[in-house]
């Protein structure tokens, strides 16, 4: 029994978008090869042999009724009953799954009862599909070959680190506390190997903290995008919604939307972006409800002092 | 006062032991809203605490804290343990309740002066 190496709960973001958006129906195989209840196991073995399968769903019209499996053909054979019918052997409490759920469902079964294979039925309970191991993993190949050439052609080449300018982006989601807060480690990371002082990347880090859990806790999504000039540390923190209603609020301190639960996760001191115009040197601001909120805050990199 | 005299006025144990249990730690901030860390410009500070999410961590490296103080016996979410391993910042555990602790942490800094 081979089990998936995907753990719902610590894959990155991509897969975890990639196994709630396919269903089920996108991944199974269609082309069922089924039994009848009177079928043979004997006769079930060679359709296993030549097919190349290990479980053959016996139906009657379009109702699965069970399932027989190499592991049955290997105990009648075993047992000498091989030449009975299936339905004398075939396993009846039968675990299957819904065309239409997430492909997240089926990793979470296999996980769960470590069958290789489920049966898969329609709305109408007709038996439509089956889905093992194998479909899940040649699905997941093929769309994670798909985002890997759209991410690549998105990412923007981080240029000579210990030279010039650089750019780089990150994108924030909604209420994904557990990732929050790397962007801001990246770029302090980045910017520590530049030499510059720590009490100006502690600037930047507060700023960019801020600007990317303003993201995580209040907008339905965004971006931060860090340039690096030789003189300028300019962050912009872009979001697709939605808006703030009164700038003027948002600016006092104290004042937080922030809900109940936010806050029990330390969130919603209502000095966010306070934070920010305090310790970056310019700062500008916009939000509309169609077009989301922008930040764009730069940080003038001290020269070093002759000593 | 050093990060064991602390440990030992609040009855505490480690989660993440410090690389140096002599380290003094002069200033503290108590709070559970993670913005109002970084409002502080001090650094080297003690940071008390009932929060035991990773974002305790990432806002104590934001501000170079030296310690954490988890109030109410909390214990940390693995998560927060192992950032804070990463990060090499101390996180003690006490039973006391925060203000038991803070004003403890006071006595002693009133002791010192």
């Amino acid at each position: 029994m081979t089990d998936l190496p995907i753990n719902p709960d610590e894959s990155p973001a991509l897969i975890l978008d990639l196994i709630y958006r396919l269903k089920i129906k996108d991944v199974m195989t269609k082309k069922l090869i089924c039994a009848e209840p009177t079928t043979s196991l004997r006769e079930i073995q060679e359709v296993m042999r030549e097919k190349g399968i290990t479980g053959v769903p016996i139906a009657e019209e379009k109702r699965i009724v069970g399932i027989i499996s190499v592991d049955d053909i290997i105990r009648a054979l075993d047992g000498g009953y091989v030449s009975d019918n299936a339905e004398k052997h075939m396993t009846k409490n039968l675990i299957v799954l819904e065309d239409d759920m997430p492909l997240s469902f089926a990793i979470n079964y296999i996980e769960k009862y470590h069958f290789g294979r489920f049966p898969v039925l329609n709305k109408k309970r007709e038996l439509v599909g089956i889905i093992t191991n194998r479909d899940i993993s040649r699905a997941l190949l093929v769309e994670l070959n798909k985002e890997v050439i759209k991410l690549e052609k998105k990412i923007p080449k981080a240029k000579n680190i210990t030279g010039d300018t650089i750019a780089l982006e990150f994108p924030s989601r909604k209420f994904d506390f557990e990732n929050a807060g790397k962007a801001s480690t990246e770029i302090k990371k980045i910017l520590k190997q530049r030499n510059l002082p720590p009490k100006f990347l502690r600037r930047v880090a507060v700023a960019a903290y801020e600007l990317e859990m303003n993201q995580v806790v209040h907008s339905e999504g965004g971006k931060l995008i860090f340039s690096v000039d030789p003189d300028v540390v300019t962050i912009r923190a872009i979001d697709v919604g939605p808006g703030i209603p009164s700038i003027e609020d948002a600016l006092t301190e104290g004042f937080s939307t922030a809900n109940e639960w936010v806050r029990s996760l330390g969130f919603g001191a209502g000095m966010g972006l306070p934070n920010v115009k305090r310790v970056t040197d310019t700062f500008d601001i916009k939000s509309s409800a169609e077009e989301g909120t922008t930040v764009i805050a730069s940080l003038n990199i001290p020269k070093e002092e002759q000593k | 006062m050093e990060i064991l005299e602390i440990k030992e006025l609040l009855q505490g144990r480690f989660s993440v032991l410090p690389e140096d249990e002599h380290h003094i730690i002069e200033n503290f901030i108590a709070t559970d809203l993670m913005s109002d860390v970084l409002v502080t410009e001090e650094e080297n500070i003690g940071i008390i605490t009932s929060l035991t999410t990773e974002q305790v961590i990432r806002t104590a490296d934001i501000v170079a804290a030296s310690l954490i103080i988890l109030t109410n016996d909390k214990e940390p979410q693995p998560g927060l343990v192992t950032l804070a391993k990463e990060c090499e910042i101390p996180v003690l555990s006490t039973p006391l309740p925060t203000f038991e602790a803070c004003a403890a942490i006071n006595r002693l800094q009133e002791d010192h002066k």
